[in-house]
């Protein structure tokens, strides 16, 4: 298995080189001169030319690529243009703002959608099955950054409980940090549950039609063991590709969310990269995601056997 | 009611709360009064306040490596010969005075004595042309070389000291720009450092200068940290702009970057950041939060609509003119501040020296002389396309919806095209586009500031007003060093303007200073950034 | 037979949802209480009242009738996005399926590449060349989707390149195109339509978010989702500037939702009760 997980990550090589071409030719084609950015309405031919050619922006551009990835491949992403910052450690800090959003919301919402899935599945047809269904057809249909929006609206503003703007870092401060989580990780999990309770209903109400359930219920096996001995652990498996797939879109693209909440995630770095026109900022940033993206989907794949003995036997 | 009374009890601190008792009980005697000034006085030592700003800043080199926000923070460390003063003329700094030859080619800075830089040493003539020296230096890369060199028409042929308290500086030929460019914020006001600010190779260190804060802690991203030089000597005269009396009192001056102006508002509210300058879009929440005074003045930034007068719609300048007169600016000046906006079609900001009874007048609202040019030009409906951004720190897109209500309505096809920021300033360098909602940034002297949007488009397609008689009166201006004269060029500049209307100006930009209670002295001005040398804190 | 002839709720309702949208939509192209781009500065910040039913927002300008105006931006922009990824992904799907190859690998390596590839940096770059237009975003978007399909149709397509029944139409003699048209892509079609009716969904939610985070339609044209961007200002002071808009994108994504579901029930019948 580990070779398997070696030869995946070297065939995601070639993706990763046309990724880092294209972020690379496409900002380059977008109007927008970061040196003109950087001086704004200041700007004379001079000191146009002259921070151009101190960010090496006057060479041509497949110069600019080779030593762009010469550096990136010895680990230096480059200094941010706009802040000067080195941009390695700038992207690290924001993506762990995002990913402790994301980690928690997935987990929690993993942890109320999985037997809430399943138990619509086994009363399939009640009408709590029928209530869970609306309920999450309902939150599958609430945009994330619109549900942002009415927590802030009721929580922040009509009851003033919660901070409305700004980020503390948990390492800053815990307990005020925490404050700060709590409406991004509501809006995530009520938004994604609605999906993964769907389909962890249907890929239960899938096993539970298998031969073997009916044997396990034959054989006189209490429903309660049949849902968690015998469906979840082959039920699971689809519900784990989904949340693997949800896992690498979160982490690249809540944005949105950070947008309605002001976090200083790795969405927003992106997108004020792509307004600054920071070229390095913007193609260290899309670099990670890309590879991140990748190394979510290798390692799902490779823990997918585990849930579904299916696969494992091809 | 019990159990908030339990909790309060049980959460504040018991032991200040006992100290406090024992210590009320020796002084008891004491007159409250007295007791009074003594809290007071403690307050005011010792303080740190906290400022927001909006992104970090780039270096700590004054002129080389810069944005507006290193010029505000690098003003509070270093000091020039000369300084713009609140109403954008220039006043001496560490100058004591100066003098101007007959000929308008040497100027004599005499400097002040017993000023000290930030490692105790005094600051003599031999200093300035030290720092001079550097500046001029074209590995530097100081951004204002070519303002000094000839390259632009100024040229500066020689700077020495004849003695330990005299500077004088010799021109190729007269100007009067010379002192306004020296003032420049952005020139680092052509600081004057200490040697021991570079290493043995003359790379940069850390700026030790004359100003009354020393640069502290640098926290990348996070916050600056300015320290109270307290071997500060001040001028005699009151506080005027960047120059006249400094008496710093805040020990620490503690810069913190959010660069969300909604986390800004909400640290002024929670108590978090003691002062902010802010846009008027922001303050708007802010207007009655207790505990949260607010301060607006005119800055000298300037919004309005370009034309290009070379599309051949807007080439007409009939049609150009209708547009004058189909918008009222008042309207459209306080509609998109928040009501706080000045109304004024002037190119020189209302706070400025240079700001005079000419100025006042502008263009006047008159929907039916607008519809009757229109019908004369032959405009037949043909779309105008407004270009505009939403960035939070500027009124643009506010200003094109508001002005696109107001052509409509008499007639003429205005359409707003949003657009990024990037792609805006790029269509701006490039000259590429119908009209364009614009904020231009402050320039302190008025041959500057028409500098600014005056140009032969073939050279510099960002130039908006192509005009070779407005560009001789330009030269004119920038060579007259007499006060009188000049205002009489820059009327005669503004009269021009209004009737050739290769742009629409509405109002300066505006700076609203939003502080808690406790901070005093914190006044927004033309020239945008904190002073911090003026705060103080009361309790 | 009573039971076919009835559609099942979540259908009636979903088609409902929708239904009244597409009309609001469709009546907003000819008619609107007010002009959605008309200014009253005046009259900023009203709340919903007889004549502005759902209030005005920052500049003045009629919450309905810009919800309107937004309906027919928002709905026309998803449904040609689909439109265009369906098109461009079977075409893509059959071609690598059936031809194999160079050609296959070719088609996976730029599919990946697109799946490794945030939307949002695709839509500002063809926004940006293609100069802001509702175009852009679509091309944007239906490049973001074009994977998927290319996937499902590819799939099924080397699954019956070789089956039996394919086979035996080549022993009869029929063309490749002709097996393609008649025995292969019907088989498609299932998967299709359902892939199609979450892509709806997807593309009205990345609508409104590209529009969102300011990189979608620009305003002054209305769409759900830059109202929604533009509420946060007045948040605090204007609750339904922020509500509307989003009641609008969430009842469209119920009404695609359910929909979707009925049609799955539909076609592949072993989830039916």
């Amino acid at each position: 298995m580990f070779l398997h997980i070696v030869r995946r990550l070297g065939a995601s090589l070639p993706t990763l080189f046309l990724v880092s071409v294209l972020i690379f030719l496409l900002l380059r084609l977008v109007p927008g001169d970061p040196a003109q950015l950087l001086l704004g309405d200041l700007a004379t031919e001079q000191s146009l030319a002259r921070v151009r050619q101190q960010m090496g922006l006057d060479l041509p551009w497949p110069q600019q690529y080779l030593i762009w990835t010469g550096q990136v491949l010895q680990g230096d992403f480059g200094r941010s243009i706009q802040t000067g910052q080195e941009i390695l450690p700038l992207i690290l800090r924001r993506f762990g703002v995002t990913l402790s959003i994301v980690a928690v919301a997935i987990v929690i919402a993993a942890l109320i959608a999985i037997p809430v899935g399943m138990i619509a599945a086994w009363k399939q047809n009640s009408r709590l099955d029928v209530g869970l269904v609306a309920i999450s057809t309902l939150l599958l249909s609430i945009p994330s950054f619109w549900m942002g929006l009415l927590l802030l609206l009721f929580f922040g503003l009509h009851l003033g409980w919660l901070p409305v703007v700004g980020y503390v870092s948990l390492a800053e401060n815990f307990q005020r940090g925490l404050l700060y989580l709590i409406m991004p990780v509501i809006t995530l999990v009520l938004v994604e549950s609605g999906t993964l309770v769907r389909m962890m209903r249907s890929s239960t109400l899938e096993v539970l039609r298998l031969d073997y359930i009916s044997h396990a219920r034959a054989k006189g096996v209490g429903e309660r063991t049949v849902l968690a001995r015998h469906a979840f652990p082959n039920a699971f498996g689809p519900t784990l590709t989904l949340l693997g797939i949800m896992l690498g879109n979160l982490l690249s693209g809540i944005a949105v969310v950070e947008t309605v909440f002001t976090l200083p995630g790795l969405g927003r770095l992106l997108v004020e990269g792509i307004y600054a026109r920071d070229y390095p900022v913007v193609q260290g940033c899309m670099l990670f995601i890309a590879a991140l993206y990748i190394l979510v989907n290798i390692v799902i794949d490779a823990i997918h056997p585990l849930f579904d003995p299916r696969v494992k036997d091809t | 009611m019990e159990l908030t009374a339990r909790i309060t009890s049980h959460s504040g601190d018991t032991s200040t709360t006992k100290k406090g008792n024992t210590v009320m009980k020796f002084l008891l005697p004491i007159p409250l009064l007295m007791l009074c000034g003594l809290s007071l006085a403690q307050a005011a030592s010792n303080e740190t306040v906290t400022v927001a700003m909006n992104a970090d800043m780039r270096s700590t080199q004054p002129g080389v490596n810069r944005d507006g926000n290193t010029d505000g923070v690098m003003m509070h460390v270093v000091e020039g010969l000369v300084g713009y003063r609140e109403d954008g003329s220039v006043g001496p700094m560490l100058a004591e005075r100066y003098d101007i030859s007959e000929d308008g080619l040497t100027y004599t800075f005499h400097l002040r004595e017993g000023v000290r830089f930030h490692n105790g040493e005094t600051m003599t003539a031999e200093y300035v042309v030290w720092s001079w020296d550097r500046w001029m230096d074209p590995e530097t890369e100081w951004r204002c070389l070519a303002d000094f060199d000839g390259t632009v028409g100024l040229e500066v042929t020689g700077v020495s000291a004849p003695d330990e308290h005299t500077v004088t500086m010799t021109l190729a030929e007269p100007s009067a720009l010379l002192l306004a460019t020296m003032a420049r914020p952005d020139c680092g006001v052509v600081a004057v450092v200490h040697p021991d600010s570079v290493d043995e190779e003359g790379n940069w260190i850390e700026p030790i200068g004359t100003g009354p804060y020393k640069f502290g802690r640098w926290d990348h991203n996070r916050s600056i940290e300015l320290n109270r030089f307290h071997d500060y000597v001040s001028r005699d005269e009151p506080m005027d702009g960047y120059v006249g009396g400094k008496q710093p009192t805040i020990e620490t001056v503690r810069i913190l970057i959010v660069p969300d102006p909604a986390t800004v508002v909400a640290g002024l509210q929670s108590g978090d950041i003691d002062a902010a300058m802010l846009g008027s879009a922001d303050s708007r929440s802010l207007r009655g939060v207790p505990g949260v005074e607010l301060a607006v003045a005119s800055n000298g930034q300037r919004n309005g609509l370009l034309i290009q007068t070379q599309d051949p719609l807007l080439s007409d300048p009939r049609i150009r003119r209708a547009m004058a007169l189909a918008i009222d600016t008042e309207q459209a000046a306080l509609g998109s501040s928040e009501g706080l906006g000045t109304p004024s079609n002037s190119n020189v900001p209302v706070a400025s020296a240079w700001y005079g009874e000419m100025q006042a007048q502008g263009y006047e609202y008159d929907p039916e002389a607008a519809r009757a040019l229109l019908a004369e030009a032959g405009y037949n409906g043909e779309p105008i396309e407004i270009i505009a951004n939403r960035r939070p720190v500027v009124p643009s897109y506010n200003v094109a919806i508001i002005a696109q209500a107001m052509l409509q309505e008499v007639g003429i096809n205005a359409q707003v095209n949003t657009m990024e920021w990037a792609t805006q300033l790029d269509r701006y360098s490039r000259g590429r586009y119908q009209m364009m909602s614009f904020t231009y940034s402050p320039r302190f002297d008025p041959a500057l500031m028409f500098e600014q949007i005056t140009g032969d488009k073939r050279q510099e397609p960002r130039k908006v007003w192509d005009n070779s008689q407005a560009i001789a009166l330009i030269g004119e201006l920038s060579r007259t060093e007499d006060d009188a004269s000049r205002q009489a060029l820059v009327d005669e500049l503004h009269t021009m303007m209004i009737e050739d209307t290769p742009l629409l100006f509405f109002f300066p930009g505006v700076s609203v200073a939003a502080y808690r209670e406790h901070v005093e002295g914190f006044t927004p001005w033309f020239g945008e950034n904190p002073r911090m040398w003026a705060v103080r804190t009361i309790l | 037979m009573k039971r076919l002839s009835l559609p099942p709720l979540n259908a009636l309702l979903g088609g409902l949802l929708l239904g009244i949208l597409v009309a609001a939509a469709l009546v907003g192209l000819v008619w609107t209480p007010f002009d959605p781009l008309r200014i009253n500065i005046l009259g900023r910040l009203q709340a919903p009242d007889t004549l502005h039913w759902l209030g005005t927002d920052e500049f003045g300008r009629d919450v309905l009738s810009r919800l309107m105006d937004a309906a027919f931006t928002t709905l026309s922009i998803s449904l040609l996005t689909v439109l265009a990824a369906v098109f461009a992904g079977v075409w893509l799907g059959v071609l690598s399926g059936y031809l194999g190859g160079l050609v296959d690998r070719l088609v996976m390596m730029i599919t990946n590449t697109l799946l490794a590839f945030p939307g949002i940096l695709l839509a500002l770059g063809l926004l940006s060349v293609l100069g802001n237009s509702r175009y852009g975003i679509v091309l944007a978007l239906a490049l973001a989707y074009t994977p998927s399909v290319v996937r499902i149709v590819r799939g099924t397509v080397r699954s019956l390149r070789e089956s039996d029944y394919v086979e035996a139409a080549r022993v009869m003699g029929h063309s490749e195109p002709f097996i393609l048209a008649r025995h292969i892509l019907p088989n498609c079609l299932a998967p299709l339509i359902v892939l199609a009716t979450s892509m709806l969904g997807w593309a009205i939610i990345s609508e409104s978010a590209l529009s969102f985070l300011g990189l979608g339609v620009p305003p002054p044209r209305p769409t759900w989702g830059n109202m929604l961007a533009a509420s946060r200002e007045n948040l605090a002071d204007a609750a339904w500037l922020a509500v509307f808009p989003g009641l609008c994108i969430s009842f469209a994504l119920l009404g695609v939702n359910l929909l979707g579901d009925a049609l799955r029930d539909f076609l592949d019948p072993r989830m039916k009760p």
